[in-house]
């Protein structure tokens, strides 16, 4: 490039003498000390971790395996009691509806629910019954040690995630363009990446902003 | 939304909440209302109150043609439940509104103060308010306005948590007494208050600022101690670890250059501890050209 002087980009706001500039530590708080390491999780190009989970009648599912039968694969971090679950499982059919649009496809959904024993949404018998309630028609995977959600870096329910047939990483994030507790998007963007992946192109949008309430991990 | 505010002088007279709306626990839908019941249920399973509740307020009083007066929207959170900063959160929302006023008359933004950093397992990295909120907006009275009664109302949703979460709603209307303009009213404690408490810009010699390449580092130069605390705004540039390096007592915010330009980086910065300096500044660095890798920016950076 010709612009050595935009490579020199330091920019000053606020010049000030730096004299008596106390950095210590004890005033640091709560905050740990900059890391090297980026925010966990996956994005899109990462090989997905692979996982093994139960589902509510102790069937195991491995990642891996349905990878291995050429499928792809979308996780939906879930939590029975989230409005935005509620949203999409109850007052709108949207990931039901999602999976019976493409399910013919060669796909498997995954729900998972990784909140801690305890915390809102969590346990066997309250999945159990929401499973029930909303007729998901897929399976509903325990991670009560929030191993896989940490893993994936799923912080919202829901928080979406496709796996592509090579077993990377090819959509994290919202069901659809509308982060209304009650208001369907007009936009479902697992669908588009689905039918993108399905006729083998690229994903249009392979990154967006998930919402919903925080996952309830252990502390 | 960003309109400017017109300078005036106006007035309240009350203030009514429209009947058959409210918060989550009365809404009329039946799976909120089931969402509601169920945490609304305090552990030693007397009645809760609703998470949230909301006023409103106008001032000064009586509203003359062509003045402004500054609306105030108040959210009662209950102890332990947080709303949203209309800030880049990790989760939840900032509560929103959608305001009906008289034809002619505008609005300006509302004004936030500073949520705080809210760290949740797993990484999450909101930013929240608990305890009150109250949330300002300028309206600019039309010169043309009659004398009389004007309802400015507005439909406001949120989302509340605490261990779970539960979305609110809630329908509120100010009366303004439109007329003669009466004597220039001191501004309540309640809305000086919540002046104080807005971001203010970022004064000379608080802090050094410096875009060293993809890094931003923050640090104080007014030769106290505390902690710096970023929280960044919804257009702010993507950065690599808010989590982690959004906080403490310098700071080196890595930003994730995209699109050929680093930054901006936009946002509050909040200054802790002691000293005058200590309060929440708004921080706008804008974008730069981004042409090569941290190294060769390290390399050739750091001089004034």
């Amino acid at each position: 490039m010709t612009t050595a002087g935009r490579v020199l980009s330091v920019l000053v706001l606020t010049l000030a003498p730096v004299l008596a500039f106390a950095a210590s530590p004890a005033a640091t708080g709560a905050a740990p000390a900059p890391a090297a390491t980026a925010t966990t999780g996956v994005k899109p190009g990462d090989v997905a971790p692979d996982f093994t989970l139960k589902d509510l009648d102790g069937v195991e599912h491995t990642l891996s395996r349905y990878l291995a039968e050429g499928k792809i694969v979308v996780l939906e971090w879930f939590n029975p009691d989230c409005p935005f679950i509620v949203k999409h499982h109850k007052l709108h059919q949207t990931m039901n509806d999602t999976y019976a649009t493409l399910n013919h496809k060669g796909m498997v959904w995954l729900a998972i629910n990784s909140g801690a024993p305890g915390k809102q949404g969590a346990g066997l018998e309250r999945n159990k019954k929401a499973q029930a309630e909303y007729a998901m028609p897929f399976p509903l995977l325990l991670d009560e040690a929030g191993t896989v959600g940490r893993d994936y870096g799923a912080k919202t329910t829901p928080h979406m995630f496709i796996v592509g047939k090579d077993g990377k990483v090819a959509y994290t994030g919202a069901i659809d363009n509308d982060n209304s507790p009650t208001v369907p998007g007009k936009r479902n963007y697992v669908i588009s990446a689905l039918r993108a992946l399905m006729d083998g192109r690229e994903v249009p949008e392979p990154v967006t902003k998930p919402y919903g309430c925080s996952v309830k991990y252990a502390n | 939304m960003l309109l400017p505010a017109v300078l005036a002088l106006a007035a309240l007279t009350a203030c009514a909440r429209a009947p058959g709306d409210g918060s989550a626990a009365r809404s009329d839908e039946a799976a909120r209302s089931d969402e509601a019941a169920t945490i609304d249920q305090d552990r030693d399973g007397l009645p809760a109150l609703p998470p949230v509740t909301m006023s409103a307020a106008a001032e000064p009083g009586p509203a003359a043609p062509g003045a402004t007066l500054t609306l105030l929207w108040t959210f009662r959170p209950a102890p332990g439940w947080h709303l949203y900063g209309n800030v880049r959160n990790d989760s939840g929302f900032a509560p929103r509104q959608r305001l009906q006023l008289p034809p002619g008359w505008t609005a300006g933004p509302l004004l936030w103060p500073p949520p705080a950093r809210h760290l949740s397992a797993g990484d999450i990295l909101d930013h929240v308010y608990e305890g009150e909120l109250v949330l300002l907006q300028d309206v600019a009275v039309p010169v043309a306005t009659s004398p009389g009664r004007v309802a400015l109302s507005a439909r406001w949703e949120w989302l509340a948590c605490r261990d779970s979460c539960v979305p609110g709603r809630d329908s509120l209307s100010v009366t303004v007494d439109v007329g003669s303009a009466a004597a220039a009213a001191a501004p309540s404690a309640r809305l000086a208050g919540a002046r104080a408490k807005l971001p203010r810009p970022l004064p000379a010699g608080l802090v050094k600022v410096e875009l060293d390449g993809a890094t931003a580092r923050i640090r104080r130069t007014d030769g106290q101690a505390g902690n710096l605390v970023f929280v960044p705004a919804l257009d702010c540039g993507e950065l690599a670890d808010a989590l982690r390096e959004g906080a403490g007592a310098e700071l080196s915010l890595r930003l994730l250059p995209a699109d050929g330009r680093v930054g901006p980086l936009r946002g509050l910065l909040l200054v802790e501890g002691a000293g005058p300096g200590a309060g929440a500044y708004v921080l706008d660095v804008p974008a730069v050209p981004w042409t090569g890798s941290t190294t060769e920016m390290t390399t050739n950076g750091g001089r004034p």
